[in-house]
């Protein structure tokens, strides 16, 4: 009975950006991240954990993601409450393409499941969209085939593009 | 923003992206986007041929003459002969997972045959007459359960069922309206049950486990309206993401009409599109694939090979037609050869020796 009680009291952790910034954080809402909970079960909590990989600005939306999936002190999470969880990732990841870029590797490298699922999914959604061509121009990237190269790859394909 | 800043927001590109990352994301594009996505540079390139799964077509198996038999591949529209005298005096009568069910009335013989590897699994022996059987997976797997239906009486129908390894039969007979004829039941494994459609009756259901047998109210589409449009050349019956699908062939100019079933509603609903699926259709048993290449997508592809070998009659819904064209074989020609059945090939199998 007593250690359900102490467990419950909200406990703050501090992260620190790549360009200096820290945030404060419930350490409960922190651990959605695989990589902080292993920082923090290995004793990191003392000081400010470091995240060097993210700016300030994308380690305070991370943090917005957080909150929004802390596991909720009162037990299991109701049909309602995942209703509008989804809703509000399906906005979250309404973003520019370099914020979905920066939200993507965020995920990646703090090992936020949830996060990479949904990023992953809305890139996917925009590959589904757009030609070769309009990719590129979304994605910022350069087509380093040579044009026999390029050619020789759609030759070879040919079916997909009909 | 100072330069060596600005240098770090440019060096982060789509196009630099962790290879696992980048493989992440491709390996949830279907076969078309992985296809795009690989053309898009050359890192995007190795990342989409290392995840891309591209499925093989089943191959249509016919027989010719004596013990040889054909088998077309429509993917490489080429065929490969082989004899096959196990199946000497025999008739195959379901197919799935690689695996054929085979009959030999002679010596009342239901047996189990894979034509690639030539492994037979026998069974119980079984008067087989005129029932309908199916079977769930293939029979190496523990899972696998062989039903065969037979009208026993008016309105009275035996429901038989056996698995590998078994030394007898299971049967129960039940009271019911679907009259059974392996020319007209469709049976089809979906959900742990075996479903079973007949012509103008309900949409029957067993359960193997519970040895259960339910007909349901669901009349399949009638065939007034739209559907009187040229006459029935075949019906066929497959699974769909878990859902029962219904697929129509007309005669002449009237294009394949397809429905699936609704579950809350009970009614078949007419559909459109395929989703990019394949439907490989054959009066036995039919099969559908998902991310088969090629302009096979989107398909129906009927168990007939024309054009000497070369061709397998098709029909397109995303160009509204018929391959080859109709006049080639509309003329009295049988859409639907009631002994030719589709099989899947193993894995990256190119031919007999």
């Amino acid at each position: 009975m007593s250690s359900t009680l102490c467990c419950s009291f909200a406990k703050n952790v501090t992260l620190r950006s790549s360009d200096g910034q820290t945030f404060e954080v419930e350490e409960a809402a922190a651990q959605v991240s695989q990589t902080i909970k292993r920082m923090i079960e290995d004793g990191c909590t003392g000081s400010v954990i470091p995240v060097p990989n993210l700016t300030g600005p994308v380690l305070a939306l991370v943090i917005e993601y957080f909150k929004k999936h802390s596991p909720p002190s009162d037990g299991c999470p109701t049909a309602l409450l995942e209703m509008e969880i989804k809703d509000w990732d399906a906005k979250f990841v309404a973003v520019d393409n370099d914020t979905l870029l920066d939200l993507t590797l965020a995920a990646h490298y703090l090992e936020i499941q949830g996060l990479l699922d949904l990023t992953c999914h809305r890139v996917a959604d925009i590959l589904n969209d757009n030609s070769v061509e309009k990719i590129r121009e979304i994605f910022h990237i350069k087509n380093d085939f040579t044009p026999e190269e390029e050619a020789e790859e759609r030759s070879k394909i040919q079916w997909a593009f009909e | 923003m100072t330069m060596k800043e600005k240098k770090e927001k440019l060096e982060l590109s789509w196009s630099d992206l962790p290879i696992e990352l980048l493989e992440l994301i491709i390996s949830r594009l279907p076969l078309d986007d992985n296809v795009h996505a690989s053309v898009v540079c050359k890192s995007w390139h190795s990342a989409a041929i290392s995840v891309r799964v591209v499925n093989q077509s089943p191959w249509l198996m016919y027989f010719y003459s004596g013990n040889l038999y054909i088998f077309y591949d429509p993917l490489l529209c080429k065929t490969h002969s082989i004899i096959l005298p196990e199946l000497n005096g025999c008739r195959v009568r379901y197919s799935k997972d690689g695996w054929l069910l085979v009959y030999r009335p002679i010596s009342h013989c239901l047996f189990f045959f894979n034509p690639f590897t030539r492994e037979e699994i026998n069974l119980p022996s079984f008067r087989l007459n005129l029932a309908v059987v199916a079977f769930s997976c293939a029979p190496t797997s523990t899972n696998c359960i062989i039903l065969a239906v037979k009208q026993v009486g008016h309105q009275i129908v035996a429901i038989s069922t056996c698995h590998p390894g078994a030394t007898e039969w299971v049967t129960v007979t039940f009271r019911h309206h679907l009259p059974i004829s392996s020319f007209v039941n469709k049976f089809v494994f979906c959900d742990e049950l075996f479903y079973c459609l007949g012509f103008n009756d309900g949409l029957g259901f067993f359960d193997p486990l519970q040895r259960t047998w339910n007909v349901l109210a669901v009349l399949p589409p009638e065939l007034s309206g739209k559907l009187s449009i040229g006459w029935l050349k075949g019906r066929y019956m497959t699974v769909h993401k878990g859902e029962l699908l219904l697929i129509y062939a007309r005669s002449g100019s009237a294009n394949p009409i397809m429905f699936k079933l609704n579950r809350t509603r009970m009614i078949w609903e007419e559909v459109k599109t395929l989703d990019g699926f394949t439907l490989f259709a054959s009066s036995l048993s039919s099969h559908l694939r998902m991310d088969i290449p090629g302009g096979m997508r989107n398909s129906i592809y009927f168990p007939k090979v024309c054009l000497h070998g070369k061709h397998c009659i098709s029909y397109s819904f995303d160009n509204c037609r018929d391959y080859p064209c109709n006049q080639c074989h509309d003329l009295g020609d049988h859409y639907d050869p009631p002994e030719n059945i589709w099989i899947d090939p193993p894995q990256d199998f190119t031919g007999f020796t």
